[in-house]
């Protein structure tokens, strides 16, 4: 899946610079070039729209007020990631989220380590395609529990390694392992009972 | 480990030695395929939902927050220039000086006001009889109080 974000490394150092002269087109730049990436993170984290157009908001506004203080060392994605996951996670939101969501309980992630094995064979992939499949699967997503999602999310969507994810979220590399596991086989599980 | 192969995950050797046992099991090689097609869509599907949610609403509420701080920034800085050429203006100077001149009068008179014990209650010139005792009171800053007394 190719990256809604089209900036190279060259033209993101020209926007920063033009950031943090506060010039008001490279904010408009900002908007239009992440707003997109940002959003996915925020709702596959949050799965509340309006939540997700607020924590972005948040974020484009934290970028205004901060832009100063970057130095640069990491790119202004991996800025604006860290941000927006931490406002997505953020204890708050997280309250008000529980009366909002009931997810399905949070399995030991001790048990689904040592479960082992596979989604068995017969597994009825090939009797979904296209959109609609997309839309099982996109509803099976939302039960996921909040934790498991989330690392699914940085994986999939912005395609992040297990150590950064590991470092994003102050978790070890083989939990990350084992909750994108455990993300899998739930969801190959659920889409398998469907086609029986 | 069949969900690290997917994420590209596993150390080289264990990859290859994965490999070649998926060639020649059709369910692993099943579940491969299910795991891809779930990170498909699922990169799919949430791409979607944030391309849907997207509004040219986002960004004109963000550039008017912008601008909204830029005019409070302007004005909390016309204030601070407004203060300094108050401060600059000869006026102020004068204003000053005069209050800086009272408040150094007042403090001298006050300085003048201040009660101070430094003039002997009494002074005994020359006593009558003879001297039997001698008392030496030794008060604060240094003032004696002697008294003489004879006892009859």
């Amino acid at each position: 899946m190719p990256k809604v974000t089209k900036i190279n490394r060259l033209e993101e150092k020209k926007l920063i610079k033009r950031l943090q002269q506060g010039q008001e087109a490279a904010f408009q730049i900002l908007v239009r070039e992440y707003q997109t990436r940002l959003m996915a993170i925020a709702w596959g984290i949050t799965l509340d729209h309006e939540e997700s157009l607020e924590i972005v908001q948040d974020v484009f506004l934290s970028v205004h007020r901060n832009i100063n203080e970057f130095r640069g060392d990491a790119g202004l994605m991996t800025w604006m990631r860290r941000i927006t996951i931490n406002l997505c996670l953020n204890w708050k939101r997280r309250w008000k989220r529980r009366f909002r969501w009931h997810h399905v309980p949070l399995e030991s992630e001790e048990n689904i380590l040592f479960r082992g094995g596979e989604t068995p064979p017969h597994s009825p992939e090939s009797h979904y395609l296209g959109r609609e499949m997309e839309q099982n699967i996109m509803e099976h997503v939302v039960k996921l529990p909040e934790k498991i999602r989330t690392v699914f999310i940085l994986k999939t969507v912005e395609e992040m390694s297990y150590a950064s994810i590991a470092q994003l979220l102050n978790i070890k590399p083989g939990t990350v392992s084992s909750r994108l596991y455990h993300a899998r086989k739930s969801l190959a599980s659920a889409l398998e009972r469907e086609a029986s | 480990m069949l969900s690290q192969f997917v994420d590209n995950a596993l150390p080289p050797e264990t990859r290859t030695s994965l490999e070649r046992h998926l060639s020649t099991c059709p369910a692993c090689q099943h579940t491969v395929k299910t795991y891809q097609t779930i990170t498909s869509k699922v990169t799919q599907g949430i791409h979607g939902e944030a391309s849907r949610m997207i509004s040219a609403q986002l960004e004109q509420t963000f550039l008017m927050k912008i601008r909204k701080g830029k005019a409070v920034k302007g004005q909390q800085i016309s204030f601070f220039h407004g203060l300094i050429d108050f401060i600059k203006g000869k006026k102020f100077y004068l204003q000053m000086a005069s209050f800086a001149a009272i408040l150094l009068i007042s403090m001298a008179f006050l300085q003048d006001q201040k009660v101070v014990f430094h003039s002997p209650s009494a002074i005994v010139n020359s006593i009558d009889g003879d001297i039997a005792s001698v008392m030496i009171l030794e008060t604060r800053e240094q003032h004696h109080t002697i008294i003489w007394y004879k006892e009859s």
